[in-house]
């Protein structure tokens, strides 16, 4: 019976995943169909090429779902390097993410760092070469470099269906000099070999922004490549640079969090619900009694009124910031009063559940009233609640991810610092989401282990 | 008051939140050694008076004596108190998270400071003694009704009381297992203790009571032995009351 929960649990994680991986899929192709049309990758061309004739050098490299621009001014005397920025385009449209200008013209002048025309032909040369070979030897994406020098435009380009780089330098007039001509495969495993002419040096261009539209790999092909994706998509989150080390680190964060939380949650827990248990059940009520219950009250209404969100942000920022204290702490302290607060209802209520008649027949025998809530009512109580507890218990493990908004260095942090450096959501989320699904797996098999153990006193 | 007197009640009132007079200035007095049944119709206060005896129910006026000794007053530990009286409930009220032999040795252990050694021989000689020795590892759960009832008879007596206190203790029994638990009781009643006895057990308060409280709206209507109450009853209520029942 235990064998048949864990698969069950195992076969769970494993149709959650397909079914996600499925739908990326899905959104992926959609994605490259929708990357941009014809018509638009023509305007961007020709708006580019205009202003590259006018003062500039511009790098072009396209990937899946970005452009990068890198464009690179001229002094007056044309051999001067003034200014270099590089600028990513976002293809579906909007938002350029990176955006740097180097060092200024006098900052330049200063260090005599310029370059001549030659020069910075020769260096930019070989980098985009090896660029373009490295590309096409990963099969990743489609670089187009496009460069004006003033006497003509060089242009070089790679894409990991079309396996193809060529090159060509051509003079601002148009006229193409020797080196113009490129091996294309295509997808269908064709080859041609194709001759850039004034007139299709623009062509040659879209051909490479649109492969992946024109191109309509067989399934075997796509599967292929979405195997490839994967395996690198996952080379690049967790292998390199080591990332899977964060992510254990702040794993493990996650994991201390939990715990200190979970123990302060508790001892608020069965102290506010002893208060209140106790004041809803005597008559009569002392003046400290009182002002206790008071207080215990003011605590429920106010962390159960507010977002958990809210309150570590208040927490930390408002409190334990200024006083220098860490985030750490500040986290333990948030959760472990949050879960306080659900804990407290959920044992009140328990103490509650228990028949009168076991106070009374322990208060009969002699025993205060303390006495009877620790050797009596409340071992009965907490089996009564344990699932609830387990389930505050979950619910806190995964709200620990909110830590995040304060910067705190746990799982989510790790998984997004992941995301922001490899510019991809697929792997890092799917991850965080399976380590979050086991976690709870193993913690409510525990709770089922030990709720069988309770249950035992009573068979 | 006489030399043996071990509970006494003067005055003794309860009112009830709102106007509920459930008991209205009673005043006996009880002997060592003594088995009093009280007897009366339901919603006739015995039930209170006898949870008034050990302030699980706190009157609201008059006082109680017991052992010489005003446990009305505040300034009484009325925790040490109740440890010489014990009490059976109707509903028996064994802890089920504990097995039996736990049950009967938490009181001595944890308050009486007994060695677990010697609280637990004591215990063994009570379940012998109501034949349930066999059992004593066994939890509530897996009891029977009258089993269940014996069970909470001896868990008392392991505190060594002066008095026990009986709340109809065998209205919540299968009429076949009321007999087992009135055989422990007149055991007890042989051997001398001191017992107070709420209960519908007409037969069983003839043959065991020495004094008989009929109790109706609050007060003691009529005292008296088994024969003067049943046989000879004055009170006109009490002549109703075993006319109905009888």
């Amino acid at each position: 019976m235990h064998k048949k929960k864990l698969i069950t649990a195992g076969i769970a994680v494993l149709i959650i995943a397909l079914i996600i991986g499925g739908l990326a899929v899905a959104l992926r192709s959609s994605t490259t169909a929708s990357e941009m049309t014809a018509e638009e990758a023509e305007s961007f061309v020709n708006s580019r090429l205009d202003a590259i004739a006018a003062t500039q050098t511009t790098q072009y490299i396209a990937e899946k779902n970005r452009i990068t621009v890198e464009e690179i001014s001229y002094g007056d005397e044309k051999d001067i390097l003034l200014d270099c920025t590089v600028q990513t385009l976002d293809l579906h449209g909007a938002v350029a993410p990176y955006y740097d200008t180097f060092l200024s013209a006098d900052e330049r002048k200063e260090t005599g760092m310029y370059k001549s025309k030659l020069h910075f032909k020769m260096e930019f040369e070989p980098l985009l070469m090896e660029l373009a070979e490295t590309a096409a030897e990963k099969e990743v994406s489609c670089r187009i470099s496009l460069f004006d020098t003033h006497e003509g435009l060089v242009l070089y380009a790679s894409d990991e269906v079309v396996n193809a780089v060529f090159g060509g330098l051509i003079d601002i007039k148009n006229e193409i000099l020797p080196r113009t001509s490129a091996v294309l495969t295509k997808a269908d495993g064709t080859e041609e070999i194709r001759e850039f002419e004034s007139d299709n040096i623009k062509l040659g261009f879209l051909d490479c922004l649109q492969v992946p539209q024109n191109a309509k790999p067989d399934t075997a092909t796509a599967l292929v490549r979405f195997w490839n994706d994967l395996k690198q998509d996952f080379h690049r989150n967790f292998i390199e640079a080591n990332r899977w080390l964060t992510i254990v680190k702040g794993l493990w964060t996650t994991i201390r969090l939990t715990v200190f939380a979970l123990l302060l949650g508790i001892v608020i827990g069965f102290l506010v619900a002893f208060v209140r248990a106790t004041y809803l059940k005597q008559s009569k009520h002392g003046f400290l009694l009182r002002l206790v219950n008071s207080i215990c009250q003011v605590y429920l209404t106010v962390i159960r009124g507010t977002p958990v969100v809210v309150q570590i942000m208040i927490i930390y920022f408002v409190i334990f910031m200024p006083l220098g204290i860490d985030k750490f702490l500040a986290a333990v302290v948030c959760f472990g009063l949050n879960s306080g607060a659900y804990v407290a209802e959920i044992v009140r209520g328990g103490i509650m559940s228990i028949d009168n008649g076991q106070t009374e027949a322990g208060r009969s025998l002699g025993f205060n009233y303390m006495q009877t809530m620790f050797y009596i009512v409340l071992p009965q109580a907490f089996k009564t609640v344990l699932p609830a507890l387990a389930n505050e218990f979950v619910v806190l493990l995964k709200e620990t991810s909110i830590a995040f908004y304060i910067g705190l260095g746990d799982l989510m942090y790790s998984i997004n610092a992941i995301r922001a450096a490899t510019y991809t959501a697929f792997m890092p989320l799917i991850a965080s989401a399976i380590i979050y699904l086991v976690m709870v797996l193993i913690l409510q098999h525990l709770v089922t282990l030990l709720e069988r153990r309770l249950r035992s006193s009573e068979r | 008051m006489s030399d043996n007197s071990i509970i006494r009640t003067e005055k003794l009132s309860k009112c009830f939140k709102g106007k509920i007079h459930a008991l209205r200035e009673v005043d006996t007095e009880i002997h060592r050694g003594e088995v009093v049944v009280v007897i009366g119709p339901s919603g006739s206060g015995k039930s209170t008076y006898l949870r008034s005896l050990n302030l699980l129910e706190e009157p609201t006026g008059g006082r109680i004596f017991f052992e010489d000794t005003d446990i009305t007053d505040p300034k009484v530990d009325i925790n040490r108190v109740r440890q010489k009286m014990g009490m059976v409930f109707q509903h028996f009220n064994l802890f089920p998270h504990y097995t039996i032999l736990k049950n009967m040795t938490l009181g001595p252990i944890k308050l009486l400071k007994s060695p677990k050694a010697e609280a637990e021989e004591k215990a063994y000689a009570l379940l012998e003694r109501v034949g349930l020795r066999d059992r004593a590892n066994a939890y509530p759960s897996q009891l029977s009704g009258g089993q269940k009832q014996r069970i909470a008879i001896v868990r008392a007596l392991c505190m060594n009381p002066d008095v026990m206190l009986f709340d109809e203790p065998t209205s919540a029994l299968d009429p076949e297992m009321v007999g087992e638990v009135l055989d422990v009781m007149k055991g007890l009643a042989r051997d001398g203790m001191t017992m107070i006895i709420v209960t519908h057990e007409m037969g069983f308060a003839r043959e065991v009571a020495d004094t008989v409280f009929f109790m109706d709206e609050g007060t003691i209507m009529e005292t008296g032995t088994p024969e003067e109450i049943f046989s000879a009853p004055k009170n006109p209520r009490t002549q109703s009351f075993l006319r109905k029942i009888l």
